[in-house]
């Protein structure tokens, strides 16, 4: 089965000349709505690989400000939220971002804070040069408690 | 049959015992104090005698884990009865006096909820307060903290204290009706976990 899926691949990859991994799957994407002055918001979603090779996001890009992947890791008592150059997603595997986890930190906002219902076009890039677009809703209380309880 | 509804008495007992002793005042720890506030004046513990106070120590710049926190104690305010509601307030200490002046904690707070009140005060203040409450916050070194964080300043202040990632303590401080600490919430603590808790201290 493998080989065969292999043997597909490598054909496809012939004929479209390059070499085109599978995409990555994009699932529950949100933003917490955060107060019009608030200085940074917090950006999650699933990723799932489908694909026989691991993947890595290292960038997280918007027109509506600056975004770093972020991770959140507790030390005893106490939490922090610290950046990461790059997040690996195994083959087959799905990564979450989600409160107390990793997650996107947009800043910066050049528009401003975006606000609850606003939708905010974000191009995740890949370390092998790829990278997919979503457009992710600004939410707050009962969905995105809802949202958290399911990541739970 | 018997050995079973001995068992059965005693896990019931326990079980009791455990729901009574539900949140038990812990000793050395937490004390009265009075910060300056979102409300633009000084609060002391003191005003909220008769209420169950919420405390959390964090900073508004904060992306994940204060917002994660608001936003599951404004949920637990919506699902309060008024009553209940009524006697619950909610303090949320900012470490980040540098940044967090009383009218941004304000404006912020109010969007989770409009009665949560914002303290800060002088380092030396919060610092006493942290130390009362044995919650730990650190301000992480300048070499992990990247860009952005180091231009998520006001304008016009000198770069040397720029760069403010915190650590700190992640836990909500629950204090009884008398202002005594009586255990901690979480996050990610149930909804009704923390609503039976309360409504027990209130009926103290």
């Amino acid at each position: 089965m493998k080989f065969k899926l292999l043997v597909i691949s490598a054909l496809v990859s012939g004929l479209a000349g390059v070499v085109q991994a599978a995409p990555l799957t994009i699932s529950a994407p949100w933003i917490r709505a955060m107060p019009p002055n608030s200085r940074v918001i917090p950006i999650f979603f699933n990723l799932h690989n489908p694909s026989p090779e691991d993947r890595v996001l290292t960038a997280i890009h918007s027109d509506l400000g600056e975004v770093e992947i972020h991770e959140t890791v507790t030390v005893g008592d106490m939490k922090k939220m610290q950046p990461i150059n790059a997040l690996t997603i195994a083959a087959g595997k799905m990564a979450a971002l989600k409160p107390g986890g990793y997650h996107g930190m947009m800043s910066h906002f050049t528009l401003g804070v975006p606000a609850e219902g606003e939708f905010v076009l974000l191009t995740l890039r890949y370390a092998n040069g790829e990278s997919q677009e979503v457009n992710v809703e600004v939410v707050r209380r009962e969905k995105a408690s809802m949202l958290m309880t399911n990541s739970n | 049959m018997i050995v079973k509804s001995i068992v059965a008495l005693i896990a019931g007992l326990l079980l009791s015992i455990n729901l009574m002793a539900g949140m038990p005042i812990l000793k050395g720890i937490g004390g009265d104090f009075s910060l300056n506030s979102s409300l633009g004046k000084q609060v002391n513990l003191t005003d909220f005698r008769g209420q169950v106070v919420l405390m959390f120590f964090g900073y508004t710049n904060c992306a994940d884990i204060c917002p994660t926190t608001m936003a599951h104690m404004s949920q637990l305010m919506d699902r309060l009865e008024p009553e209940y509601r009524s006697r619950v307030q909610v303090l949320f200490v900012s470490i980040d006096g540098d940044n967090d002046t009383p009218s941004h904690l304000n404006k912020y707070l109010a969007y989770f909820d409009p009665s949560f009140i914002g303290l800060v005060d002088t380092r030396d203040k919060i610092d006493a307060v942290a130390a009362q409450y044995h919650a730990e916050y650190a301000k992480l070194a300048q070499t992990k903290v990247t860009t952005i964080y180091k231009k998520l300043t006001l304008a016009g202040e000198s770069t040397e204290q720029e760069g403010y990632l915190f650590s700190h303590t992640a836990k909500i401080y629950v204090m009884g009706a008398q202002g005594r600490v009586r255990g901690y919430f979480y996050m990610g603590t149930p909804h009704a976990e923390m609503q039976s808790q309360i409504k027990q201290l209130l009926k103290e």
